[in-house]
């Protein structure tokens, strides 16, 4: 096949001594960009674009535009491990995809005293994820890219639906105080500027509220801050307190023998997490929610969901890294970036000189098999980095909560401030994180509030488009049979477990059945 | 510890450090006091002393902000400006975010900002509390030019089809954003041909724009993309052109067989995105002066003229007096469409 020469053309590009050197530096530049709260891979990418200009003009012995692609996608595939660190040690979300892992990889962490194990079990899934997806990009790039046009509004809009579907029941024991925190998320996500009628919406005449409530420092203050003052009061009562010292790689052993027997969720994870990655414009993020709503469904311990299910690690950190992965197939393809990532890079590549687009492969086939092959390359080494640092890591863990405590405060401000050079983000995290506390004392799940905030505005954009295009007829809906079968299967999702429930009042018995519990409840 | 950890530590460390003074360097710098001694002033070089905002009002990747770092990254490589300018993303609300931001910096030489058409309708629409001409106009370095688009299954072979057509039924449009300048483009068109009013589909982006078009994502027909966001899917025999908004065919390589929609009957070749920077109001001539040199310069470099001809721009650079008569135009123009399709109560 002629794929597989091109390939091997890529990875003759690829493993050019100075290539893979500025590959290296990427993705330790990477894992500390995701490690930083705040700092995402987006604003990295973005910080670090000027100085590809000088490696993509042959400053560097040998370097060229290659090297420059694959010193700025590096960064990217960096930032996909690294994110979630943060999320799983401390609670802070490290990037934005790393938010679901609040629910289950601290939980593990923490809780359960097994950090190592969190840790391992997110990059092995990740890696595997990444695989999956680079070997799609590698074989079917183009025809997948095509496809990927014709989902309109209609098709979108029954994504969102079915990934808020899987996730009904997050917080079930106290149905109405789901949908009460349902509710306030979408509230929120309302906030802002309305971008189909153009007008302001609930910012009471503030200008610097029409960028939205963004959901980085709220998780932040909810999760990190809100844990905080949380355990003060509980003086780490249900904690762990001294986790075992397990250094080597036995806590990484045990994650491939946990994802041997969830092979089956990651992988489909991994497939669906490349499909949902090339949809322009939705990404990484979106994909870990569908991710862990499918793990939760497929699962038949969904009542360990927030408690430290590995499963509710692995299945998001499997799709977030393939829609990373994949979000840069319409970018290289067609010029319409999958994800903000690949937005950035997508203006690295003007900057140098190239265009995007089908005529790339033509006139530029090293750069384009040079990239791919580095994307093999670039999560191998990101992966081995990262294992041999998840003993390291876990010693963090052995550190009393009360020493790391004033440290996470002070990342979380820091982490809020960076993400736009904005003193409202920090006002934002610690009026969260006072709310934060007082939800965890009144029992409210926070899971639904953080789900419906982070999906809410582009559930309601595709809405409201395919609404526009309808002539406001709801039926509009159900004109593609792929939005007709996302949609019944989303509706079916939310009607099981309420058919179940009366089912079991008529027959006198408390409604639990199937009910997953709350996230990050005590 | 084995060796291998040790080594892997000491490169984090590395890296945070130089991670670190990225961030100090991105860090919003204190406006200068206005009491500047001004006696002093005459006799020293107007120039900024400590590092420069290059804020941008759209998201990362947008196309405003792939010019701005096009530009930032020239006025850095050939150091055009004593002190680092460093983009910094403050979007929201089409603009008024970045605008409001940029107004507060009265006599502030360290911020600088791009700006489009949105600098108009959103100050408009939003009914801020300042006009476009309070701000200090620096330069306008290109015009970025509509063409209208069709899929390229399309029945449609010349603009006068399409036109045929939207007399006869709604037909169903994207663009970016609303009340912005795609939908003022086919506001217009619909005011001048008397076509049916157009089924409007606001989009987040050109591109996505582009690929709503590509994919008759929600019964889209038709677009007017600038040339560079059709460019990708125009190759991949997706999407076509059907006439370009300008006064002549354009020039570059790949469209200079278009024809202008003028000579297909729809009489505007008036209306372009402009690609202009604006400083804060109330800046001294002095101060003025020194952005119009440094912008100057960018727009004089091989890199800006190969990046204008990639991108399909023309090349336009206004600055004084031309510059605040076009401002005037167009905030008059953007003006009369707001009223007339009640952009504004």
């Amino acid at each position: 096949m002629e794929v597989f020469g091109q390939l091997a053309g890529g990875f003759a590009v690829a493993l050019h001594p100075i290539n893979m050197a500025m590959l290296f530096v990427a993705v330790v530049l990477g894992l500390v960009i995701g490690v930083l709260p705040g700092l995402g891979g987006t604003s990295g990418v973005a910080i670090l674009l000027p100085i590809t200009v000088f490696i993509a003009h042959g400053s560097l012995p040998g370097s060229d535009a290659t090297t420059a692609i694959i010193f700025l996608a590096g960064i990217y595939w960096g930032a996909l491990f690294g994110g979630v660190i943060t999320s799983i040690l401390f609670n802070i979300p490290g990037e934005p995809w790393a938010v679901v892992l609040l629910f289950d990889g601290f939980p593990l962490a923490k809780r359960l005293g097994k950090p190592g194990l969190a840790l391992a079990s997110s990059f092995v899934s990740s890696f595997l994820g990444a695989l999956v997806s680079t070997i799609l990009f590698t074989f079917f790039a183009l025809p997948i890219a095509l496809k990927a046009l014709e989902f309109g509004p209609a098709e979108l809009f029954a994504v969102f639906a079915l990934s808020f579907a899987t996730l009904i029941g997050l917080g079930a024991e106290a149905p109405m105080k789901s949908l009460a925190m349902l509710a306030l998320g979408l509230l929120l996500a309302a906030i802002g500027f309305d971008t189909i009628t153009g007008e302001q919406r609930l910012n009471f005449g503030q200008i610097s509220l029409l960028s939205g409530i963004s959901f980085v420092p709220v998780t932040i203050g909810l999760f990190g801050i809100g844990e905080i003052l949380a355990s003060a009061e509980e003086q780490g009562i249900g904690f762990v307190e001294n986790i075992s010292a397990r250094l080597g790689l036995r806590d990484v052993l045990e994650a491939v023998r946990e994802l041997r027997k969830r092979l089956r969720l990651v992988l489909s994870n991994a497939i669906i997490g490349f499909f949902f990655g090339v949809l322009p414009g939705h990404g990484a993020t979106a994909a870990s929610f569908l991710g862990y709503g499918l793990a939760r469904q497929y699962s038949k311990n969904k009542e360990n969901f927030g408690k430290g299910e590995i499963s509710g690690i692995m299945g998001p950190q499997a799709a977030a890294d393939s829609a990373g992965v994949a979000s840069l197939v319409p970018m290289i393809t067609l010029g319409i970036p999958g994800s903000p990532t690949s937005a950035v890079i997508m203006a690295g590549l003007f900057i140098w000189g190239l265009q995007p687009g089908p005529v790339l492969f033509i006139q530029h086939p090293d750069f384009v098999w040079g990239l791919i092959a580095s994307i093999y390359l670039g999560h191998l080494l990101t992966f081995v980095l990262c294992l041999l640092a998840v003993p390291l890591l876990a010693m963090i863990m052995r550190v009393p909560y009360a020493i790391i405590t004033p440290f996470i405060v002070v990342i979380s401000i820091i982490g809020s401030y960076s993400l736009n050079n904005s003193m409202l983000d920090v006002f934002i995290t610690v009026v969260f994180g006072v709310i934060g506390y007082w939800l965890r004392k009144m029992k409210y799940p926070l899971a639904p509030l953080v789900v419906a905030l982070v999906l809410g505005d582009s559930t309601e954009r595709e809405l409201r488009k395919a609404l526009i295009a309808g002539h406001g007829s709801p039926l509009y809906f159900f004109n593609s049979g792929l939005s007709t079968v996302l949609l019944v299967l989303a509706i079916v999702l939310v009607l099981i477990p309420l058919v179940r429930s009366i089912r079991a009042r008529r027959r006198g018995v408390s409604p639990t059945a199937g009910a997953g519990s709350a996230a990050a409840h005590p | 510890m084995s060796r291998p950890v040790i080594r892997t530590l000491a490169i984090l460390a590395a890296a945070l450090v130089t991670l670190s003074a990225c961030a100090t360097a991105n860090a919003p710098s204190s406006p200068t006091p206005s009491t500047a001694p001004s006696a002093s002033a005459t006799l020293a070089v107007i120039q900024p002393s400590h590092p420069v905002e290059f804020v941008i009002s759209t998201a990362p990747g947008g196309g405003s902000d792939i010019y701005a770092r096009a530009m930032a990254t020239i006025i850095e490589t050939k150091k055009f400006s004593p002190q680092p300018v460093t983009p910094l993303n403050k979007e929201g609300g089409s603009g008024a975010v970045a605008f409001q931001y940029v107004y507060e910096k009265t006599g502030d030489m360290h911020y600088v900002m791009i700006t489009l058409n949105s600098f108009f309708t959103t100050i408009i629409t939003q009914k801020l509390s300042f006009k476009a001409t309070d701000f200090t106009p620096v330069a306008n370095l290109a015009l970025d030019p509509f063409f209208l688009w069709v899929n390229d299954d399309s029945p449609w072979k010349t603009a006068q089809d399409f036109i045929a057509a939207a007399q006869k039924d709604s037909v169903t449009v994207a663009g970016t954003g609303t009340k912005q300048e795609d939908e003022a483009l086919f506001r217009r068109i619909e005011d001048t041909m008397k076509t049916k009013p157009f089924t409007y589909v606001p989009q987040t982006s050109g591109a996505t724009v582009a690929a709503a078009l590509a994919g008759h994502q929600g019964g889209v027909m038709a677009t007017v993309n600038n040339p560079s966001e059709g460019l990708q899917l125009y190759q991949a025999k997706k999407l076509r052109p059907l006439c370009a908004f300008m006064p002549a065919s354009p020039t570059t390589a790949v469209y200079v067989s278009l024809a202008t929609c003028k000579s297909q009957g729809i009489a505007i070749d008036d209306y372009f995105i402009m690609r202009a920077i604006m400083a804060p109001p109330g800046l001294s001539a002095g101060q003025q002066q020194f952005w119009v040199d440094v912008f100057k310069k960018v727009y004089d470099t091989d890199e800006w003229k190969k990046f204008m001809s990639d991108n399909a721009l023309q090349p336009d650079f206004k600055s004084g007096a031309d510059f605040l008569q076009f401002i005037q135009q167009y905030q008059q123009l953007h003006q009369d469409i707001a009223t007339k399709f009640k952009w504004v109560p």
